[in-house]
């Protein structure tokens, strides 16, 4: 194409105003520029604290100094374990850090708020107009709108408090926020959809309608990737013999060995072993990787344990036990193969009856298994939108990566409903999942018919930050 | 050849002195010399060329492109939505208005600042080119007067309605999310009442109702103001929250039903597409009675036969009466636009007129207008004139517009329409033959007698084209009927279908009973068997 020739604006109705998008997840997160397609930087949610200082300006962002194995290194999450903030002071670090580390570059604290110069106050008696421009420049987002991602049952006082933050201190000429669920529709160019994200803290469904959220239909719970992965320790520990978990940076060097055979490995040593937590990190990268190259869902049709539809007086679960198993490599060079263990981890997502369950793991409530919460959301929504919701059923969010988990939403939910016809609809490329509510974001903020949806500096000065719940409505 | 060579031809003596031309040619031959190597360094190589790698190759690009138009520049530039009242100012880029064409000379210095003063108004005018997809909805706006001399509702405060009112508008009319974010916090002690969709609609159109007629009385409303304002007064919540509660229904029926259904609706199906493939057939019928067979006599024996082969059908009649109207439109054609109509098409009672003038411009005869039908002979030329008509077919003279290529025998024009593509097409063919006592080896295959018989062939084709018609109609006349008597005797449903059975059957053994209507027969009763499996599962 001739590149004197300007694109036609209305084809793909966008109007770059380099918006800056921010996802923040409680497994990682998200940064970009709106109209890219994938975000520039993915940051850890978790944070270090080294404990020999107190001082915030020391915690510790991004992988690189994370995953460094310190001595008395806390390893902390400003999240709840229902995916909102519970620690602002580091979230807003944290999100900030995600920002100014890749995209608007390093730019230190205005010095008025890095509370060296508290009395900001005086600077402002001088008067002086021209101070005043320098100062917008100094923060870190003066020039970029931001849109940020939130989740459905996100409280008014963290929507207003997110609204202060980028405002007062990141200086956002525009600010405006979304929920995750209609993001990811928009990312899939549905407005009308039924959205089920499974995220690190919190699985949810979120029905929509001409991207406006059905509030009522909102459903959450916590079985989602951080309860596949406590599922995946206890199924570690009831095999026999039990699976050893050792994270990557205890390892030194490893030989190869057989498969079930103890593990030829020479181990790091140290002085003062890193924390707990630190250990629980590294080991949930591990389990991660597990996730990734070995879990599966049953597809369906029925659950795990359930009648076989093939095999008279079988289950399903022994349909699986005949299926090859997989390996995996632990990082110390013990390995094993996989069989019905691979699926049973999952189980709990569609039935409490099959998940792994002990004094400490008891089992799920029914009504926070996937079917059941989709169940709830429709019945919170009126009839007529029913069946178009079932029609467009998006997947997203890092957990529903699992392997054959969009076939068993689709057969779950076709089981329910044999009436409408359900249609999961789920992208074959994994960024687009993992990144969905970020792309949505990306997608909307980067739309020319957006632009008057933005809350301007001038309207949270006039209005204050109680205008988020007027103007997001979403 | 050399001058060398001439001199030992002519028995010269050589010339000595003279230098031997291979030095010449020698550096003629001479390597070019290399780029980026000095002389000396070259000449060091002799006459072989160095290795590849030792020449640096300047690679040669393809030329760039000439432009004649400059590089439009781009800027950061600012802009205003004229969708917003805040006045927010936000940067994307925009190209900036070409310079116009200016001296030459000026371009350096006025170029860049020209065409940014030149935009700026341009820019105003024009707005924001997205700022006019910001399109408010429009709720009913009342006064506190209005509202007490007319809107007054029990159930409702002014507040609620205010509140509903301001929902609608928020959430642009979407009723379900309007539902979903309807929360209104009565300022009394009263506890907000609960609502459901109903409720807020039918408080919702007559607001609307009634703020319409009150500002534009009904008598001057014009027709779709009218229209708007009966589809207001109409809603019915009662009606609505039933069809609602039916339609929840719907949505809980178990896999059994929905199984049901969907084969239901594959039958409905099959009976459609066999109803369509029916129409097709009977147009085709249609077209086929249209074709141009203009000789009385074959005309005649068609109808004869065709008359036998559809007294017991009432399809015939109407068959007629298409043909009739089809033939007063084509009537009408041509009087409009006599001798025009295309050859295909002519009907038999305009085919001889049509002949009969194209032939007058050919300044033939009326022989060759009686051989005109089969649409094989020829405008006769001038050569035909040697040979009176009566000799010109004593002696088989025909003429031909075009010939085909290779030889046949004549008589094989009498035998080969006689075996159709299927076994059972040919033994039809060949029962009709025989009720017509048309020999099976018809002696002295002429030109006249061909052509006779190919005549007959195409009413064959047709009479065996009606009849499958004809039987296929009538099994559908005795489908139609038992659904009737079955109607009428109000019975359930499995009655029903034994009488379908039954008739089917009757079709069936029927078609056995009359030559080669088995394979039509054979398709309605399939159909019959499938719904006979089904009540059995
Ligand atoms: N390929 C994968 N297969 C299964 N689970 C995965 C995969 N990739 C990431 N996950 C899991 O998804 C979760 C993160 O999902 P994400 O949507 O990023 O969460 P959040 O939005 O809460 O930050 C983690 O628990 C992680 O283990
Ligand atoms: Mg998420």
């Amino acid at each position: 194409m001739n590149s004197s020739v300007p694109p036609a604006a209305q084809e793909y109705a966008g109007d770059e105003i380099n918006a800056l998008v921010l996802d923040p997840g409680s497994n990682t997160i998200r940064a970009g520029f709106a109209g890219e397609d994938t975000p520039k930087s993915v940051v850890p949610s978790f944070y270090g604290v080294p404990q020999s200082s107190d001082a915030q300006s020391q915690y510790l962002f991004g992988e690189n100094a994370l995953h460094n194995p310190l001595t008395h290194m806390d390893v902390r999450n400003p999240y709840s374990s229902d995916s909102v903030v519970e620690d602002w002071d580091v979230a807003s670090k944290l999100w900030e850090y995600s920002i100014t580390s890749r995209l608007t570059g390093t730019r230190p604290t205005p010095a008025a708020k890095n509370g060296l110069n508290d009395p900001a106050e005086v600077k402002d008696e001088d008067g002086d107009m021209a101070m005043e421009g320098v100062e917008e420049l100094e923060k870190p987002m003066a020039e970029n709108p931001l849109l940020v991602s939130e989740p459905a049952w996100n409280p008014q006082k963290a929507r207003e408090k997110t609204m202060e933050i980028a405002m007062e201190d990141w200086g956002v000429p525009a600010f405006w926020m979304g929920k995750t669920g209609m993001l990811a529709a928009f990312a899939s160019g549905k407005p009308t959809a039924l959205v089920i994200d499974i995220g690190a803290n919190t699985t949810s469904v979120t029905p929509l309608l001409d991207g406006f959220v059905l509030r009522k239909g909102v459903q959450k719970s916590n079985l989602a990737g951080n309860y596949i992965s406590s599922q995946i320790r206890l199924q570690f520990s009831q095999m026999t013999p039990s699976v050893p978990l050792v994270p990557h940076y205890m390892v030194k060097s490893k030989q190869p060995v057989d498969a079930g055979a103890s593990s030829n490995a020479t181990y790091m040593q140290f002085a003062t072993p890193p924390t707990e937590s630190y250990r629980k990190l590294e080991e949930e990268r591990v389990l991660t990787s597990f996730k990734e190259s070995i879990v599966q869902v049953w597809p369906g049709p029925g659950k795990l344990d359930g009648a076989s539809g093939q095999i008279p007086g079988q289950t399903n679960a022994d349909a699986v036990k005949t299926l090859p198993p997989k390996p995996f490599e632990m990082p110390d060079g013990w390995n094993q193969v996989f069989g019905l263990e691979r699926f049973r981890v999952v189980e709990g997502l569609f039935s409490p009856q099959g998940a792994l369950s002990d004094a400490e793991n008891p089992v799920p409530d029914a009504k926070h298994t996937i079917p059941a919460m989709v169940q709830a959301a429709l019945n919170a929504v009126d009839v007529e939108t029913r069946p178009l919701l079932l029609n467009n059923v998006v997947l997203t969010g890092g957990g529903s990566l699992v392997e054959k988990l969009a076939e068993r939403v689709q057969a779950e939910l076709s089981a329910l409903y044999p009436n409408p016809r359900v249609r999961v609809h789920t992208t074959s490329s994994a960024t687009d999942r993992k990144y969905g509510a970020w792309i949505g974001g990306s997608v909307l903020a980067s739309l020319g018919t957006f632009h008057q949806m933005w809350i301007s500096k001038k309207e949270y000065e006039e209005h204050g930050s109680g205008i988020v719940e007027k103007r997001c409505k979403s | 050849m050399s001058a060398q060579d001439m001199r030992d031809v002519l028995g010269l003596p050589g010339d000595g002195a003279r230098p031997p031309p291979l030095k010449k040619q020698k550096t003629v031959e001479k390597r070019p010399l290399e780029k980026g190597m000095a002389r000396e360094v070259s000449a060091l190589m002799g006459e072989r060329a160095p290795p590849l790698s030792m020449i640096q190759v300047q690679p040669k690009y393809k030329q760039r492109p000439k432009r004649q138009h400059k590089v439009t520049p781009w800027e950061w530039a600012p802009f205003k939505n004229q969708a917003r009242d805040d006045g927010l100012t936000l940067h994307h880029w925009q190209r900036k208005q070409p310079p116009k064409p200016a001296p030459v000379t000026d371009v350096s210095q006025d170029g860049e600042a020209a065409p940014v003063e030149d935009q700026k108004p341009e820019q105003k005018e024009k707005g924001y080119q997205f700022a006019k997809f910001n399109v408010p909805v429009e709720v009913p706006t009342y006064t506190p007067e209005l509202y007490d001399a007319q809107l007054q509702d029990p159930d409702w405060t002014k507040e609620e309605t205010d509140y509903l009112i301001t929902l609608v508008k928020d959430f642009g009319q979407k009723w379900a999310v309007v539902t979903d974010r309807y929360d209104y916090q009565s300022t009394t002690e009263q506890p907000a009442k609960p609502r459901t969709m109903e409720d807020l609609k039918a408080r919702y159109y007559t607001v609307s109702a009634r703020v319409l007629a009150h500002n534009i009385p009904i008598s001057s409303m014009t027709g779709s103001q009218y229209s708007l304002y009966s589809l207001l007064t109409s809603f019915n919540p009662v009606q609505e929250t039933s069809r609602k509660r039916l339609a929840e229904g719907h949505l809980h029926r178990t896999q059994a039903e929905v199984d049901e259904e969907s084969t239901l609706l594959s039958e409905l199906q099959r009976i459609m597409a066999y109803q369509s493939t029916l129409e097709a057939e009977r147009a085709d019928l249609r077209h086929r009675l249209d074709y141009p067979i203009a000789t009385s006599s074959t005309a005649t024996g068609l109808a004869g036969v065709g008359g036998a082969g559809y007294s017991t059908s009432a399809a015939l009649a109407q068959l007629f009466q298409q043909l009739l109207a089809q033939d007063r439109l084509k009537k009408d054609r041509r009087l409009k636009a006599p001798g025009e109509g295309p050859a295909g098409q002519t009907p038999g009672g305009q085919a001889s007129g049509a002949a009969g003038h194209r032939d007058s411009l050919a300044a033939g005869s009326s022989t060759s207008a009686r051989k005109a039908p089969g649409g094989r002979d020829s405008i006769s030329g001038p050569s035909d004139r040697a040979l009176s008509p009566r000799s010109s077919n004593r002696y088989f003279v025909t003429h031909h517009d075009r010939l085909s290529a290779g030889v046949q025998f004549a008589s094989d024009k009498l035998s080969k329409p006689r075996v159709a593509k299927s076994a059972i097409q040919t033994e039809r063919i060949a029962a009709v033959l025989q009720h017509l006592q048309i020999p099976e080896v018809i002696g002295l295959p002429t030109q006249r007698v061909v052509e006779e018989f190919e005549r007959l062939m195409a009413g064959v084709g047709t009479l065996l084209e009606l009849r499958k018609v004809a039987e296929k109609e009538e099994s559908e006349i005795r489908v139609r009927e038992a659904e009737k008597g079955i109607r009428s005797e109000g019975e359930g449903k499995v009655k029903k279908e034994e009488v379908e059975v039954e008739v089917d059957v009757d079709v069936e053994g029927e078609g056995e009973g009359e030559r080669g209507t088995k394979r039509d027969a054979s398709h309605v009763s399939e159909g019959g068997e499938e719904s006979n499996k089904r009540t059995k599962t």
